[in-house]
């Protein structure tokens, strides 16, 4: 039996207050309140979330208050990120934004119909491709783009001329395509949600009462707008905040975009914190604008078409000249979003000495040979993964944690509060993050406090931990909200303690997306940029800096080679997992993540 | 000593005390009081937002209590500020979806609540066979019928021989003919088990037809408490009355009282009724009329004029609703139809007509 606290007669109570108030009266009480798992929570939120990035944000109005400057008050850094690069980065950002976010929508949109609304053959492949897509981060499709096309690249190599494409692609039109790339995924989704919850009952009933095929497709476009619209805000908030085509593409192409601006701020030496933090506040408000103006542009127009009533839709015959038409387009798409990185990679790591114009460029595996026997080459991918297995770990039950606040019965005011906190740093660019903690992390104050964390493995964990709490969380909370609350109950009233009801009713329930979320957040930590660019510290490398140092160093075979066993160690994680899933897991569990 | 009585020896008592629980300012439980014998079979009738749901969990252990006392068997294991979790009490409970754990079979779902017990699992098999799902043991809920998981969830109650059932409205998800075959079934075997049961539920046919005492609950105070019988026969309230089953609502004015029968004058006439509780001469009062009052008859003086408006069938007798010169009466039974339109008398029987001052 648990937590019996014996009722107290008034004097009892009288005599216990006055010999509490006597000893240590506020401290132990408040520290007994932060002890509660819920402050404690709280308290993780506050330090790694909130703290960082609200003093960071600050600092472009107040320099003064963190000894960056002599003004108290002043705008003075939003006038020098509205001048000269910073502010033709800006433009270039949000030009490239609405360029890729129309692009991904389109084409994610028309992948979306074919797949769901009609016979298209190996229309499954579709899903296989949007997954990977998610997978693999902007800075490795940008690379094998780089690597194929670039000056003594692997199409030089294999005797073709790529200059005339090379002058096209370094540029706006590669940044868009590569954001479109990595936006699809998002369109994709959006759409094909809002196609699979359309039933076919909204063109029937525009059929039957007297309008025409024409009548009924604009009905069905009417309907599917809400999605088009968040399809469209969601791939220019994630394009406008990208870092990886920046830091490579982008700057390969003397192309300046927002988030490198940000970047050069922070790397500048004087470091110009209320330049960075200006820059910042305007790639927010162009993510808030885009958010804003979805919102404004659907009230009143947002449509419940999913109920239990809704027929399945039928699905349209492509006939043999569809069909041809169907597979061309995604065999194309395929060839751009993931074929050219992976072949450019694959390739340029099996070419040695490519880059350099010495050498005789013969095909072999000495790159991969260097990368394991060389500390330099291989220690970041085993650093990378440590890293990424804890920040998985660590970030899973935070946001079990988390989600299960969220989806709580009863949404009390702190859960909405965490709701609003969460959503936001979803919506923040993981650079402003990664800027944020240097920031706040090198405040005089908390050296004084002799909380020195900046330069430590602990501190680039926890930047790690604060860019993938919100995502995970807003993974889990859909399945969490999913479980009955009854269940567990059930356990509990018939018998099963605290910790029993968890490792033998929700944790078996909860097992697949508890997997998933640790994969995801595992690979995406594994491969993640920005942060690991600006936190790394001295004598540790994280694999992703580790590629573009290689790559930065004309070693490109050697950095090729990091680049495809991290995404070959990622894949062999994420098959280890749902093996011994498959093999150790009762059969009971297992139907339920078929099911699920 | 019967059988009966063996049984009830292992029910366990259960005291709730000035029982409060509060959800911003306003109350879910308000001072509810409550004493159930051992091996009685209580249920606990309102209307949703009652509060029943919220008491049964709190003696369940899965909500708290702000105020008060919750004792199982004379040990308190609720109170403000102390809370004896679920697992601690010694209790089985069937909800209301179920609740069963869907990655396990169906002799896993009944064994789980013997772990708490230590008994031998063979128990199990025995109980699924009580409730008719032996062949059923290596079976997942979901390749169930509601019925028969509902069944495992009873099996899985009682498999564990607790002294406490808790029932949280376990047939409101089932059709009409299986409700009925499971309701037989609670009963049984709830009572041959000799546990004690609470037992909450919005369906006074439902209650009747269950329980030992029936507490009516309204805005988390409890109204009435009584046998079936004395519920029926004299609610102590309009809001007792109405949500126990009724034909007709009017209002009228107080003429007569001689002893409990009253004379209560209405638009379009005067009907006898019982006063349950005091009410004074020339008072306004709300006059509800039971089904069972009200009978079609020959034309005579006290016959009140009306005409059907509507019949149903309802399997071997008609239900028709008559619109009459003092209001509508509805669920007005007959053992041959009336035409639609048809000209009819109706006759109240005071016993089943009750005048409650407004």
């Amino acid at each position: 039996m648990v937590g019996l606290i014996g009722p107290a007669s008034p004097a009892t109570r009288l005599g216990r207050a006055a010999r509490v108030r006597s000893a240590a009266p506020v401290p132990r009480a408040l520290l007994l309140r932060l002890l509660r798992p819920d402050a404690l929570l709280w308290i993780v939120i506050v330090a790694i979330l909130v703290l960082p990035i609200a003093l960071f944000l600050l600092v472009a109005f107040s320099p003064a208050m963190f000894q960056q400057g002599t003004d108290w008050f002043s705008v003075a850094a939003f006038g020098r990120a509205l001048q000269g690069s910073a502010l033709v980065g800006l433009a270039d950002s949000t030009g490239v934004g609405l360029a890729a976010a129309v692009l991904a929508t389109v084409v994610g949109g028309a992948l979306a119909w074919v797949a769901m609304r009609t016979d298209a053959v190996a229309r499954q492949a579709v899903t296989g491709l949007v997954f990977a897509l998610f997978l693999t981060p902007s800075y490795l499709i940008a690379l094998g783009w780089q690597r194929l096309i670039e000056p003594n690249g692997v199409l030089q190599v294999l005797g073709a001329d790529p200059s005339g494409f090379r002058g096209v692609f370094y540029g706006p039109v590669g940044v868009v395509t590569v954001l479109a790339v990595k936006g699809m995924p998002f369109a994709y989704l959006a759409i094909s949600n809002a196609v699979r919850g359309l039933g076919s009952e909204f063109e029937d009933a525009a059929r039957v009462h007297g309008g025409g095929p024409l009548a009924a497709a604009r009905l069905t476009v009417q309907l599917l707008a809400p999605a088009v619209w968040s399809s469209l805000a969601i791939v220019f908030a994630e394009s406008v905040s990208d870092f990886g085509v920046a830091d490579t593409l982008a700057n390969a192409a003397h192309f300046p975009v927002a988030t490198y601006a940000l970047y050069s701020a922070v790397q500048a030496f004087p470091v110009d914190f209320p330049l960075a933090s200006a820059v910042s506040w305007l790639l927010l408000l162009l993510v808030l604008a885009a958010l804003a103006l979805q919102g404004r542009v659907l009230r009143g127009r947002r449509f419940r078409v999913l109920s239990g009533r809704a027929r399945a839709p039928r699905r349209t015959r492509l006939g043999g000249r569809g069909q041809a038409v169907w597979l061309v387009s995604v065999a194309a798409l395929m060839v751009v979003s993931l074929g050219v990185p992976v072949f450019g990679a694959v390739s340029a790591s099996l070419i040695d000495g490519l880059g350099s114009l010495a050498g005789t460029h013969r095909w072999s595996l000495a790159n991969y040979v260097r990368v394991v026997q060389s500390p330099d080459l291989g220690s970041p991918l085993v650093y990378s993964a440590g890293m990424a297995a804890i920040t998985a770990t660590v970030a899973l039950l935070l946001a079990l944690a988390c989600a299960r606040v969220l989806a709580a019965r009863s949404v009390s005011r702190a859960a909405r509060l965490l709701d609003a906190v969460l959503l936001a740093a979803v919506a923040l660019p993981g650079i402003v993050f990664a800027a944020g903690f240097i920031f706040a992390f090198n405040l005089p104050v908390l050296a004084a406090a002799g909380i020195q964390l900046y330069g430590s493995n602990l501190l680039l964990a926890l930047a790690y931990l604060a860019t993938a709490l919100p995502s995970t969380t807003r993974l889990l909370v859909g399945s969490v909200a999913q479980v009955q609350e009854n269940l567990a109950a059930a356990a509990r009233v018939h018998g099963g303690g605290a910790i029993r009801t968890w490792l033998t009713i929700s944790g078996p329930i909860l097992l697949r997306p508890l997997v998933t979320a640790w994969l995801l957040t595992y690979a995406g930590t594994l491969l993640e940029l920005p942060v690991s660019q600006l936190l790394a510290p001295a004598g540790s490398e994280p694999i992703s800096v580790g590629i573009t140092t290689a790559l930065g160093k004309y070693d490109f075979g050697g950095g090729t080679a990091m680049e495809v066993l991290a995404i070959l160690s990622a894949l062999a994680v994420v098959g280890l997992a749902f093996g011994i899933v498959r093999v150790a897991a009762p059969r009971g569990w297992r139907r339920l993540g078929a099911a699920a | 000593m019967s059988a009966l009585e063996v049984a009830g020896a292992r029910g366990a008592a259960v005291r709730l005390t000035s029982l409060q629980r509060r959800y911003g300012s306003s109350f879910a439980l308000a001072d509810v009081d409550l004493e159930v014998e051992p091996g009685r079979f209580l249920v606990l009738l309102g209307p949703s937002g009652s509060g029943k749901s919220t008491l049964l969990r709190a003696v369940a252990g899965i909500d708290r209590i702000d105020d008060g006392e919750i004792a199982i068997d004379g040990k308190v294991v609720s109170g403000p500020r102390l809370h004896v979790p679920p697992e601690g009490r010694g209790l089985a409970m069937v909800f209301q979806d179920y609740a069963l754990w869907p990655h396990m079979t169906v002799a896993q779902n009944v064994g789980f609540a013997l772990r708490r017990s230590r008994r031998d699992d063979a128990r199990v098999g025995a109980t699924l066979d009580r409730v008719g799902l032996g062949d059923k043991a290596g079976a997942f809920p979901d390749e169930l019928s509601g019925g028969q998981q509902q069944r495992v969830a009873l099996a899985r109650a009682l498999v564990g021989e607790p002294r406490l059932v808790l029932f949280d409205e376990p047939l409101s998800n089932l059709d009409a003919h299986l409700r009925e075959r499971m309701r037989i079934e609670i009963a049984t075997l709830t009572r041959e088990s000799g546990a004690t049961a609470i037992y909450i539920t919005h369906d006074q046919a439902e209650a009747f037809a269950l329980a030992d005492e029936i507490v009516v609950l309204d805005r988390g105070r409890v109204r009435q408490r009584g046998a079936p019988e004395q519920i029926y026969r004299d609610p102590a309230s309009a809001f007792v009355a109405r949500f126990t089953g009724l034909s007709a609502t009017m209002r009228g004015r107080l003429r007569a009282l001689d002893g409990r029968v009253a004379t209560v004058e209405v638009a379009g006439g005067a009907v006898q009724a019982t006063c349950t509780m005091p009410v004074a001469r020339g008072a306004e009062v709300e006059l509800l009329v039971r089904p069972a009052a009200v009978r079609l008859c020959v034309e005579g003086p006290a016959a009140i004029r009306g005409a059907v408006v509507d019949v149903a069938y309802r399997g071997g007798a008609y239900d028709h609703v008559v619109d009459t010169e003092l209001g509508r009466f509805a669920s007005v039974g007959a053992s041959t139809p009336l035409q639609r339109g048809a000209r009819c008398h109706l006759v109240v029987e005071p016993e089943g007509a009750f005048a409650f001052a407004l």
